[in-house]
């Protein structure tokens, strides 16, 4: 039986890896771009607002997943016997709360803003010896804000998949949502600029509702999965079939009479315990040998403990 | 995208909320206010106001072929009363970093280049108004 430093990745899934590194900085820089462009035209609208922290908010995600991709794969030791594999975990809760608080905060002062019927004042800048609306600069900045982060999202959806990152899942999900946020934004300012005071606020609350959403399932997730909830797929819309697959397998061996197998979702990959009741007397070759064989059907399942019982109470 | 803002601009975006300009050009009129400042007596010329930031609101005017009436008073009279729609716009003496700016919407600088930054003071949200004004302005400086 072997423990120790084991890779999270086959590696046939490392370039994959590697792409979702790039994509994440991809991201940070187009992020940290919008939020200059965004910042310069910031003006005095609240949708504006809205929309500008919510790309500050999506720079944390795709920072708290490299950082915590660099801590993931380190060998388990003295101190961390079980590796460090839960930090994807932990970066993914800490960016869902993180999105979560700041949504909350932008939702407030929004709703506040609308409340009192603060009217959006917004001037002009002379660029090129033109006087022109800044309004209409927002909307550009807004609509430059669209096409990467859609293209950027698409692309890190399947690498989400085929990396089970579910941080990742949550960055690409965000990034292909941007759209919306844009187009709310927009639809604010030419509500002001057809004189309508409270486009603005309504656009802003619309927008700092979606990102206060966002935190929260993400937030549910994350919490649920360091809580050893039931592992579920990538996108969490279904339990992730690997443990009724594993008890299958597992009562097909020949020792095997009956099996109860439970799995811990560490971030990247599984840790499962399975309770077994041996036909017969329990022959230690034969148990490492059947772990050996069930780590190999699925990539995810990075380690298995086999305890022989007599009995397989469940209550 | 550039053709889209030039329709929109003609459409005449952007508009006020309180359609100041509107009702400034239907009243033949503007409805100014000058802070008095108690250090600096000379900005009263035998009652009405004069000096730069004068200047610019009577020549904004005079673009638009209306009137100025003054009203003399201190910075909080005028920026309530413009705050309430009492009046169309105050100078005298406005920074940019004013703290009146969370009640009322300041413009873009209309002092010299190389002077402090003095802005003027309109109602919030009248944005073809501010819009206007800084357009005369941009031309002016």
């Amino acid at each position: 039986m072997r423990i120790g430093h084991i890779h999270e990745l086959p590696t046939d899934r490392q370039g994959d890896l590697e792409s979702a590194h790039r994509f994440a900085w991809l991201t940070i820089a187009f992020m940290v771009s919008a939020i200059t462009v965004l910042y310069l035209t910031l003006g005095s609208s609240q949708a504006m607002k809205a929309a500008w922290i919510e790309d500050l908010a999506s720079l944390v995600p795709p920072i708290s997943f490299l950082v915590a991709s660099r801590f993931a794969d380190r060998p388990p030791d003295e101190e961390h016997p079980f590796g460090l594999h839960r930090s994807v975990s932990i970066a993914y809760l800490f960016s869902s709360v993180a999105l979560f608080g700041l949504g909350l905060f932008i939702l407030t002062d929004s709703l506040l803003k609308l409340v009192s019927r603060e009217h959006p004042t917004i001037g002009s800048v002379t660029l090129f010896g033109h006087t022109i609306w800044l309004g209409w600069l927002m909307i550009a900045a807004l609509g430059y804000t669209i096409a990467p982060a859609v293209l950027l999202g698409m692309r890190m959806l399947p690498l989400a998949s085929r990396l089970h990152d579910k941080s990742l899942y949550a960055i690409a999900k965000m990034l292909k949502a941007d759209w919306s946020t844009a187009a709310a934004g927009i639809t604010g300012i030419l509500g002001i600029g057809l004189g309508l005071w409270w486009a603005d606020g309504v656009a802003a609350i619309f927008i700092s509702f979606d990102i206060s959403r966002d935190g929260w399932t993400n937030s549910r997730t994350a919490a649920r999965e360091l809580a050893d909830g039931q592992p579920r797929l990538v996108d969490g819309s279904a339990v992730d079939p690997l443990r009724s697959r594993l008890q299958t397998e597992l009562e097909k061996v020949g020792w095997v009479r009956r099996a109860h197998v439970r799995v811990r979702d560490e971030g990247h990959v599984f840790f499962a315990e399975a309770l077994v009741v041996p036909a017969g007397k329990v022959d230690a070759r034969l148990v490492e040998q059947t772990i050996d064989d069930m780590l190999t059907i699925d990539w995810r399942l990075h380690q298995l403990a086999i305890t022989p019982v007599e009995t397989i109470e469940i209550e | 995208m550039l053709v889209l803002l030039l329709i929109l601009t003609a459409c005449g975006m952007p508009r006020d909320i309180e359609h100041t300009t509107e009702d400034v050009e239907e009243r033949g009129y503007i409805r100014a206010g000058a802070v008095v400042r108690a250090a600096d007596p000379s900005s009263l010329d035998g009652g009405s106001p004069a000096g730069y930031e004068a200047d610019v609101v009577s020549g904004y005017a005079e673009s638009l072929g209306v009137e100025v009436r003054w009203e003399v008073g201190s910075e909080s009279e005028l920026m309530t009363a413009l705050e309430e729609g009492g009046l169309d716009i105050v100078v005298g003496g406005i920074e940019s970093s004013s703290p009146w700016s969370k009640h009322v919407g300041l413009s873009a600088p209309i002092s010299p280049q190389g002077t402090p930054h003095l802005v003027a003071a309109v109602r919030q949200g009248e944005n073809r108004w501010l819009l206007g004004f800084e357009r005369y302005v941009g031309a002016r400086r």
